[in-house]
């Protein structure tokens, strides 16, 4: 047997003999949050002996102790609904929405008359195998280390933190920079006698790396003094907002692509739904295919159905050991989608359901009867509650109905016509036959009367890199167009920034001097598009910084490297003249005042660097 | 290999006034909170007042005075965490946050090497001394329930009832009341919770629950002579980071 465990972040392993355990279980989880209490909880209902342990002293994770309750997006179906009731029927708390303190009753309710034994405020060290079999834990219970054997653990931490344990490849951030999403932390308080709570993205943390965590936590909660006179403080909520953490090699990957595409894996372990929720700004800086949907296709808040694997939550060879949170086998994109707290919830029941079964079955986690695991699931109402939608428009903040939406080009073609022409757009770039649609576009931009139709066109042209769009690019970047597409509630994107963004992919060699118009030319900055929003403009950004300057020079830069590069031009020379550009903070001073350790000027100096690094190779 | 003069387990005031006291020091917190004996336990909205003498202790108090937090004898508990991360941001306090401590094993040249577990998994930190500044008195617990009443009077009565050895304090705010309940030793907060809640039902308390602290927090602990203060012993933020300060300085 061998102890697995992480010293200083690196992960080191030793053997382990002569360990006596103190507990045995069948289903050990780890982590009573959102995912952990649920997956416990349909563990013991399966019969399993279950033991729930978790780091701090209070149940309930996120949606608990970091106040997320009000943040509710993911599917209907599964358990949690009936504590979701049964906390609305309170009458003994303050407040018409559901304090946190409501549904951590129920949920202490809940796990105690499932039988599971809870044990709070453990920590664990390092996790024990036998060959490739994850057989128990040594966990640190705030006087001694103890070690409990199990037949599996379910790893419900969030932020995989017992996954970062174990022999598996792991990952975590953005492709290109190894970013991860912008952590968060929230406050409560009352204003006018009405209960509120407050979210306020806090910057970018390595919240693997202690001290990195520790000071930007601590600037964080320094930076919610802000909110001390805006009424009545309560409180800032007991755990940071990590929004994207980890994942690893698993025996199934999530991807991004898949979930665009609507692609089915063979065993579905349950059905996730939720819109791409990434909260950086940097959106020049995202792949392609991000930067197709959300930016050019504007669909930010277009929700989809996605199907997560089963072998998605099963580290690469190993057995023993499963997950039920956030940390999945997946890329960053489709990280940022499935986390939501209704579906941490449902994963928590469905892999607590299928690891109950692998233990009474004396089976491996993806061999169980699969068929018996969805009756169950189903009938637990956990495994597709909202069967019925695909892709939709749906934002459950405000009150505006759920917009399904198909991708085909026929019968969205007209909507290029129109200020809301993202699914247009969108069904082109995933075509079938792409110079069919390639074609139809163009016959269609030939016929158009007016520049909306025009430039709509052009755009779905530019999306499927057909050279043609390149006229109506350049003109609408010349024109300096500050029409936003209407598509989004929450969202919009600049139809310049998309101009830009695509004259990266198709632009010639000549069309290099558009876009150093943008980024070296000081008189650019005076442009009104940059200075006068329209007031229906919603960019979702905040409001003290230009972030409309922002995204146009980042995707100028962007597009101008790709360029240089795809053109064989010089780019030694473009590296000189960024540097120099960059040399002082005044791209940065014209996005925003804030100082040096603030979120977005950290975002504009990060992406300084990024293209002094592209163009230095 | 870098040796800190000072490990202090438990942040807290009187903890950062030992540290400042000594620069070369570093805290180790266990949760994801800086004031875990006034903010997060929600102890006393009352308090003695207190006249800081050093500059530290004065740029604390300015700090908390001009945010509101000093206010007729009583102060905005609930405030105290953020601003006393301004204060801590602007300082060079060294804090690990999310940080157990696992293991304190001494080295044969009294050298501590101090185990502790943290997001980046188990770390060593060596410190000649190590310093605990955690609670200490078990048996004095309260966990504390912030509430809304219309008739405070006839909640205080129901509500001295149904707790047994319970106590109500004004909150800072109008109408709001803090409900301080003995928890003993009381290991589970969950549960404890839960109880409190049942029984507020079974009492017919038209109050409403507005907070529920997430941990149990001390109150009233005896000053221990020639000992490292205690957050716990003192009812003023200021006056517990002075006397870490001055202890430092002292030993």
């Amino acid at each position: 047997m061998e102890l697995y465990f992480l010293k200083n972040n690196i992960a080191e392993h030793h053997p382990a003999e002569n360990i006596r355990f103190d507990y045995t279980c069948d289903v050990l989880c780890v982590g009573a949050g959102s995912g952990g209490i649920y997956a416990a909880d349909a563990a013991a209902r399966e019969g399993a002996d279950v033991i729930l342990i978790e780091n701090s002293e209070n149940i309930g994770g996120m949606h608990i102790c970091g106040n997320v309750l009000g943040y509710y997006y993911g599917a209907e179906g599964g358990s949690y609904t009936e504590d979701d009731i049964n906390s609305r029927n309170e009458t003994i708390f303050f407040s018409d929405t559901v304090l946190p303190e409501q549904k951590q009753m129920h949920l202490t309710k809940r796990l105690k008359k499932s039988g599971v034994r809870l044990y709070c405020a453990h920590t664990p060290v390092g996790i024990y195998f036998e060959e490739n079999r994850a057989v128990g834990l040594k966990v640190f219970n705030g006087t001694e280390c103890i070690h409990i054997k199990a037949e599996m653990i379910i790893d419900a931490t969030s932020d995989g933190h017992i996954i970062r344990m174990c022999p598996v490849a792991k990952r975590y951030g953005r492709p290109v920079d190894g970013k991860t999403a912008p952590f968060t932390v929230r406050t409560q308080f009352i204003i006018d006698g009405v209960y509120h709570t407050n979210n306020f993205d806090s910057g970018y943390v390595n919240h693997y790396d202690s001290r990195d965590f520790s000071k930007k936590t601590i600037l964080a909660h320094a930076k919610s003094t802000k909110f001390i006179h805006q009424g009545e403080y309560i409180s800032l909520a007991s755990l940071t907002g990590i929004r994207e953490g980890l994942s690893f090699d698993g025996e199934e990957r999530i991807t991004y692509t898949d979930i665009i595409l609507n692609k089915q894996p063979e065993k579905v372990l349950f059905y996730a739904y939720s819109d791409l929720d990434k909260h950086g700004h940097d959106l020049a800086m995202e792949e392609d295919m991000y930067q197709n949907w959300r930016g050019i296709s504007n669909l930010s808040t277009v929700t989809a159905r996605i199907a997560v694997p089963m072998g998605s939550v099963v580290p690469r060879g190993l057995c023993g050991i499963v997950t039920a949170c956030r940390c999945l086998s997946c890329d960053s994109y489709s990280q940022s989608a499935v986390r939501m707290n209704r579906d941490m919830f449902r994963i928590g029941e469905c892999v607590g359901t299928a690891a109950a079964m692998a233990v009474k079955n004396h089976v491996p986690f993806l061999e169980i009867d699969y068929d018996a695991y969805v009756e169950k699931v189903r009938n637990y109402g956990c495994f597709d509650g909202d069967a019925q939608k695909s892709f939709g428009f749906h934002f459950p903040g405000n009150n505006m109905p759920y917009t399904p939406v198909v991708f085909d080009v026929d019968t969205n073609l007209h909507l290029l016509d129109t200020e809301t022409p993202g699914v247009a757009i969108w069904s082109c770039f995933i075509s079938d036959n792409r110079p069919e649609s390639a074609e139809k576009v163009r016959k269609k931009l030939e016929e158009a009367t007016t520049d909306l139709s025009r430039y709509n066109c052009g755009i779905a042209l530019g999306i499927m890199e057909d050279k043609r769009a390149l006229p109506v690019l350049r003109e609408i970047i010349e024109k300096r167009d500050c029409f936003y597409f209407k598509d989004c509630r929450r969202t919009n994107q600049f139809r310049t920034a998309i101009a830009v963004c695509l004259m990266g992919r198709v632009g010639e060699a000549a069309d290099a001097q558009l876009l150093c118009d943008i980024i070296f030319n000081d008189s650019e900055y005076e442009n009104t598009m940059y200075h006068t929003l329209k007031p229906d403009y919603l960019y979702y950004a905040g409001t003290d910084c230009n972030f409309v300057y922002f995204d146009v020079f980042t995707h100028a830069c962007m597009a101008l490297v790709k360029i240089y590069k795809r053109n064989c031009l010089n780019v030694k020379d473009l590296h000189e003249k960024f540097k120099t550009l960059f040399a002082d903070e005044k791209i940065i001073r014209r996005v925003t005042d804030s100082k040096a350790d603030a979120p977005t000027h950290i975002e504009i100096a990060d992406f300084q660097k990024y293209i002094l690094k592209m163009t230095e190779e | 290999m870098h040796i800190y003069d000072n490990l202090m387990i438990g942040s807290g005031y009187s903890s950062l006034g030992y540290a400042l006291a000594n620069q070369n020091s570093i805290i180790c917190e266990q949760y994801e909170a800086c004031d875990t004996h006034f903010y997060l336990p929600m102890k006393h909205f009352s308090y003695s007042e207190y006249i800081p003498e050093t500059e530290y202790g004065k740029k604390l108090f300015e700090m908390f005075s001009a945010h509101g937090l000093f206010s007729d004898a009583m102060q905005n508990v609930n405030c105290f965490e953020s601003v006393f991360c301004s204060f801590i941001s602007d300082s060079d306090a060294e804090i690990l946050i999310k940080c157990r401590v696992v293991e304190v094993k001494t080295t044969q040249d009294g050298i501590h090497e101090v185990t502790v577990i943290t997001n980046s998994g188990l770390e060593s930190i060596y410190a000649k001394n190590v310093i605990d500044t955690r609670s200490t008195s078990a048996k004095e617990r309260f966990l504390t329930v912030l509430y809304v009443s219309e008739n405070p009077d006839e909640d205080r009565k129901k509500l001295e009832k149904e707790f047994d050895g319970a106590y109500i304090e004004n909150a800072f705010y109008r109408g709001r009341y803090s409900l301080y309940i003995p928890c003993g030793e009381c290991e589970n907060i969950n549960a404890m919770r839960l109880d409190i809640c049942t029984k507020w039902k079974q009492a017919f308390v038209e109050a409403k629950i507005l907070y529920m602290a997430s941990v149990s927090g001390v109150h009233n602990a005896n000053i221990v002579k020639d000992e490292m203060p205690n957050d716990d012993w003192f009812s003023n933020p200021i006056e517990a980071f002075e006397a870490g300060y001055f202890y430092a300085k002292e030993h």
